[in-house]
């Protein structure tokens, strides 16, 4: 009897958290219930008020593709033809109306990343006391 | 030898244990370095540089290329000069044609004498 009744609350209890894991929340594609992939189009950059420069992200030599991972919670890009990678770890993250906004501290860098749940449209600002940048893109789920 | 409500009541503090620290704590792969404050922001500054540089370096040589057609307009505007003699020589001839007057000559003799 005992047992049955241990049994069925582990069971409950796992089955609660699979439920309320951000997996198996499948409200939209979007929202951060899956890993995200994007592509960077545009950059611009400033290191002071007259000195700004826009353009493509190959311009930047920056990678094409970067990968959300949720459950990591990190920002991964592979680099140099693949031989290299880099993170970004993600502090927080929230849906807020039809953005899931990722933020993070890095190297003296705030980041913050906005994605539209709607339609994948993305961008990336990042401020440290010499350099502010933005980066433009979109993400679709993996 | 641990009871059943026991064993259950260990067990769901191990899940959620594990269950918060892959929630809360990001994980990083092995050797990756930094991305948006490490290589993005690195790549882009030095960017941002390297536009500043050929900027200024393009307006350095958009100066000097302006200064010299100037300095060749001014050349081209003024007549070459002529030294003494072929200006002595042109007033001579003006004289013998009768172009001037001997005291018309007499002065401008004076004239291009007083510029040596």
């Amino acid at each position: 009897m005992n047992n049955k009744v241990y049994g069925f609350s582990i069971s409950a209890l796992l089955g609660a958290m699979l439920f309320l894991s951000p997996a198996a929340d499948a409200k939209s594609a979007l929202d951060g219930s899956s890993d995200l992939t994007c592509a960077a189009f545009e950059v611009v950059g400033c290191t002071d008020a007259d000195n700004c420069t826009s353009g493509s992200a190959r311009k930047f030599d920056l990678p094409e593709f970067m990968e959300v991972r949720f459950k990591k919670k990190v920002i991964h890009i592979t680099y140099d033809g693949g031989d290299k990678q880099a993170e970004s770890p993600i502090n927080n993250s929230e849906i807020n109306g039809s953005q899931l906004v990722l933020q993070g501290v890095e190297n003296g860098h705030g980041w913050t990343m906005a994605v539209n749940t709607d339609n994948g449209r993305m961008s990336i600002a990042a401020v440290s006391d010499e350099l502010t940048f933005t980066i433009f893109g979109a993400c679709k789920v993996n | 030898m641990l009871s059943y409500k026991n064993y259950a009541i260990s067990l769901m503090l191990v899940i959620t244990f594990v269950t918060a620290s892959v929630v809360t704590t990001p994980v990083q792969a092995d050797g990756a370095g930094a991305f948006i404050g490490g290589i993005a922001a690195a790549r882009i500054g030095r960017s941002i540089r390297d536009n500043n540089d050929a900027q200024e370096q393009q307006a350095y040589y958009a100066q000097q290329t302006a200064e010299a057609a100037q300095a060749q307009a001014q050349a081209q505007a003024s007549p070459p000069q002529k030294s003494v003699e072929e200006q002595l020589a042109e007033l001579q001839k003006l004289a013998a044609g009768g172009y001037i007057t001997p005291a018309e000559y007499k002065t401008k003799k004076q004239q291009i004498l007083d510029t040596m």
